[in-house]
């Protein structure tokens, strides 16, 4: 955009650059002209003023009313005379000062020659280019087309009763003023060549201006094809990063789905146990009733034992109910207590796969942080453990749990000894829905609900370690 | 058209020196009343009268119709200055420069003791 405002001063600049020059050309025609009218003028006046003089001087010598022609004829020594007193006149820019007597229309007649090489004889005939010019009243002159205009003829004629006695000629050299002449003309020929050459530079100029502007202008166009494509793209991106956050939600409700199904399923393992009892309980009792032996005491111990198995499993609903509410500020806590928290809730159910528990847990491991998240990221490791164990059969199963501080992170550790995880999966099992497990038994939200809690609420890294002897994940907060 | 163009011929020879050939071609036979003009002249004139239609170069000033050139002979003469045009007798016209201007005149007096009545075309360079 700048560039074009650029062109445009540099296009005024050029207009203002070619205006100036052609007034001052024009300017100097004016003066050329005025020069060569100048010199003109003044050499008239010279010629006026010398033609006057000679004029002065014949009056003065030949007696009125009598033509000079035979006044002469028949005074040789006046003749002589005047030829001498004309020659006095003669200077370089006067080539010839010659006395004629017009004859007729066409021929006049020599009455004294001043010229040196030239000399016409006294009453010699002479028939001029342009003897029109000849027959004036008044001093005249013109220039000799013919002869390259470097003659003037200057005519002052000797009148008497309006008749013309005789003709006082000067044929005057320009060569002079054509000097001068020539060396303005060299100068206007620079001055217009200068011009054409500037006129030239300037069209280069424009043309250059106008294929820059061109260029611009596709660039400008090209540009807003760039930027309308840049808009689509946002648009787009923004179109699918909604659609992700839309996919976001939908996983993180499938994954709330997962947790409470896995919950149920830790329920049932935990309740299983205490219902057995109960069902026992109730059992002895409608058998000691039916056999007739049910005495209050039996039936108060049978109560009692069904009111202790009913209260853990309250217990138990409770610690889940805490476990799935969502959490929304941080808290201190210590990280022995927290793992042992979660394993309160699988383990029987680890006990059940016949899985080990080895615990290797820092003491006063106090962390700032959301307890309840990372109980469900451990829970979620914990439970790929045991799946990993099972699918593996290798025996003894076992499980080890390690909670450190490195380099003043914390880290958590949750190891099996497995078969580890394939290589060709390794680098897929963070994406959403990716199992290995059958229908309805995984979804494969697991891992990427965990590492997405830890990264983005937790603030930390979730990483695996995996070779064929097992896997481990940390958590590093 | 041959006259016109001789009204023009002191013009035209200003203008070219190639004119004075023109001239010697339109003038002569005028002034001899002969379509085929005898002349007698100096080598260096030559190139003027290589016309064969019109002239005759003849080697002996005798022979001639017409002299070409201040040359001395006892046949009319068509010189090329005032000087011998106003002093010889046997001058019939001349061809010169006078003040730069081209002159052309005819000598009345001796032209028809050669040739008679003047052509009324040149009767204006008659004196
Ligand atoms: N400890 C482990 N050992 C071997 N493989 C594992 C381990 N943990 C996870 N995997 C592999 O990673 C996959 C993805 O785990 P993820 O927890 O994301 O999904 P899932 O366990 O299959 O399903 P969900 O957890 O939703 O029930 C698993 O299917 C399994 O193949
Ligand atoms: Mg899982």
């Amino acid at each position: 955009m700048n560039r074009i405002k650029f062109q445009y001063i540099f296009f005024a600049f050029a207009i203002f650059l070619g205006a100036t020059i052609f007034l001052l050309y024009h300017n100097f025609l004016e003066t050329e002209k005025y020069i060569q009218k100048l010199i003109l003028q003044e050499d008239l006046r010279e010629l006026r003023q010398t033609t006057d003089n000679i004029k002065r001087h014949l009056l003065r010598i030949i007696p009125p009313h009598i033509d000079f022609y035979t006044y002469l004829q028949t005074h040789p020594d006046v003749y002589k005379d005047i030829q001498k007193d004309l020659e006095l006149f003669i200077i370089d820019k006067y080539k010839f000062i010659y006395l004629l007597e017009p004859v007729d229309k066409d021929r006049f007649r020599f009455l004294v020659d001043t010229s040196r090489n030239d000399r016409a004889s006294f009453g010699e005939l002479y028939t001029p280019l342009e003897p029109q010019e000849y027959h004036t009243l008044s001093p005249h002159y013109f220039f000799h087309k013919e002869l390259k205009n470097i003659w003037l003829t200057y005519i002052n004629p000797v009148v008497e009763h309006g008749k013309i006695k005789a003709l006082i000629v000067i044929d005057f050299s320009l060569e002079q003023a054509h000097l001068i002449e020539k060396s303005l003309k060299t100068l206007e020929n620079f001055l217009s060549g200068l011009i054409l050459f500037l006129s030239g530079l300037i069209a280069i100029m424009v043309l250059f201006a106008y294929f820059d502007y061109k260029r611009e202008r596709k660039m400008v166009q090209a540009y807003e094809k760039l930027e309308k494509l840049n808009k689509e793209l946002e648009h787009r991106v923004e179109e699918k990063i909604k659609e992700l956050r839309k996919k976001d939600a939908i996983i993180l409700n499938q994954s709330k789905l997962a947790a409470m199904g896995e919950m149920i399923n830790m329920i049932a393992h935990q309740w299983r146990q205490p219902l057995n009892a109960i069902s026992v309980s109730a059992i002895n009792m409608q058998i000691e009733a039916n056999m007739g032996l049910s005495n209050p005491q039996s039936i108060e111990e049978n109560a009692k034992m069904i009111q202790q198995q009913a209260q853990l499993m309250s217990r138990v609903i409770d610690d889940f109910m805490d476990y799935a509410r969502p959490e929304k500020k941080k808290e201190r806590f210590d990280v022995k207590e927290m793992v042992e928290e979660v394993l309160k809730m699988i383990e029987p159910q680890l006990k059940n796969h016949n899985i080990s528990i080895v615990l290797d847990l820092a003491q006063d491991l106090y962390i700032e942080s959301y307890k309840k998240d990372l109980e469900h990221v451990l829970l979620n490791l914990l439970s790929n453990a045991r799946d990993a164990l099972d699918e593996c059969g290798k025996e003894p199963k076992k499980i080890i749990i390690k909670a450190y501080k490195e380099k003043d992170r914390i880290k958590i550790e949750v190891k099996d000894n497995g078969c580890g995880i394939p290589k060709h999966i390794q680098e897929r099992i963070f994406e959403p829905y990716f199992t290995t497990k059958e229908q309805g038994k995984g979804t494969g939200l697991g891992l990427y609900m965990s590492r997405k809690i830890v990264r983005e609420k937790l603030k930390g890294d979730l990483f695996f370690e995996s070779f064929d002897t097992g896997t481990t994940f940390i958590i590093e907060l | 058209m041959k006259k016109m163009i001789l009204l023009f011929v002191p013009l035209v020879l200003f203008a070219h020196i190639v004119g004075l050939k023109e001239l010697v071609q339109t003038l002569f036979p005028l002034l001899v009343h002969k379509r085929i003009v005898k002349v007698y002249t100096s080598p260096s004139f030559f190139p003027l009268f290589d016309d064969n239609s019109t002239f005759v170069l003849v080697e002996e000033c005798n022979q001639s119709d017409l002299v070409f050139g201040d040359i001395n002979c006892s046949k009319p003469i068509f010189g090329l200055s005032y000087r011998f045009f106003s002093t010889h007798p046997n001058v019939i016209g001349a061809f010169y420069y006078r003040k730069g201007r081209p002159q052309l005149v005819i000598k009345m007096k001796s032209y028809e003791k050669y040739f008679g009545h003047l052509d009324p075309s040149l009767q204006r360079y008659a004196q």
